[in-house]
């Protein structure tokens, strides 16, 4: 899969948002425009929300587009409704706009229901006894849940990267 | 050139993510048909011998392997690659299954245009 849709998934403080930021910052690297929900610092990126999102724009092309918390949205919206459809198009756009679609979520349950059937992969975080590495196991849906990846992530020098404390919201522009 | 952040992360190499399939379901067909018409791969499974011709295949089989004699094995796999499909009649039974393979192709056409029409 060239540009899989991934859940990032784990227990609050597993490093989420964390090695999102991590992925933001190596995407960058890349070459990549980087487009999320929450802030990030000393990361080029351009903030994005989930009304501009499913209107699905040129600029979005060619990009990395991650989403913290995604289940606020969810839950801030009627998720058998419109904007939900959009999403499940944004999803199934994402090969020919070539675009990487990252979203965490506490359990995967609380992701809106069409874009979890579209979800190529789990990366599923872990804390471990030494404070800032994460145990990361990256599962592919669509092949028997096999892992195709493992591995343990140094959190620490992205702390920096992004505010721990954020509360994600719903824009007001968002709800309307 | 180093790997790319999705080859590090879901071990999928550039290279073959890349080379998506572009020949068609009946070029496939074909080639699998080919392959398996004109190989020597299961010449065992494909020739058509007798009861008797297997038995003297068989034993000149095991004496090629006794007297490692290659050439005797070599006479061995061009009897039966000669008898591959004889009372299949060889090329027409290719023709019949690529006669089939443009007719079944035909058929997705129509499913397709019949579709677009609503039909």
């Amino acid at each position: 899969m060239l540009y899989p849709i991934t859940a990032i998934i784990g227990d609050r403080g597993a490093g989420k948002t964390c090695i999102m930021t991590a992925l933001a910052e190596a995407y960058h690297k890349e070459g990549k425009r980087i487009f999320t929900n929450y802030h990030l610092f000393h990361i080029p990126y351009t903030k994005i929300t989930l009304e501009e999102m499913i209107k699905l724009p040129d600029h979005l092309n060619n990009s990395v587009v991650l989403i913290d918390e995604i289940h606020v949205w969810a839950d801030a919206y009627d998720f058998m409704g419109k904007p939900a459809r959009a999403l499940a198009t944004f999803a199934t756009q994402l090969r020919k706009r070539k675009v990487n679609f990252y979203y965490t979520t506490q359990i995967f349950t609380q992701a809106p229901l069409r874009l979890r059937r579209q979800t190529n992969y789990f990366m599923a975080m872990q804390n471990t006894a030494k404070q800032g590495q994460f145990k990361t196991q990256i599962i592919d849906r669509f092949n028997s849940n096999t892992i195709v990846n493992e591995f343990y992530f140094d959190g620490r020098p992205f702390y920096e990267k992004y505010d721990t404390d954020e509360v994600i919201v719903v824009d007001e522009k968002d709800e309307n | 050139m180093g790997k790319s952040i999705n080859e590090m992360l879901f071990n999928t190499p550039q290279e073959n993510t890349n080379q998506e399939e572009t020949r068609s379901k009946q070029e496939i067909k074909l080639e699998y048909l080919l392959k398996q018409g004109f190989t020597r791969d299961n010449l065992e499974m494909k020739t058509d011998l007798t009861a008797k011709s297997i038995r003297a295949i068989a034993k000149g089989k095991m004496h090629s392997v006794i007297f490692n004699d290659s050439t005797l094995s070599d006479l061995c796999d061009l009897v039966m690659v000669l008898n591959v499909s004889k009372d299949r009649k060889g090329r027409k039974e290719l023709t019949d299954l690529a006669k089939m393979l443009a007719n079944e192709n035909d058929e997705e056409n129509r499913t397709f245009l019949s579709r677009l029409a609503g039909g």
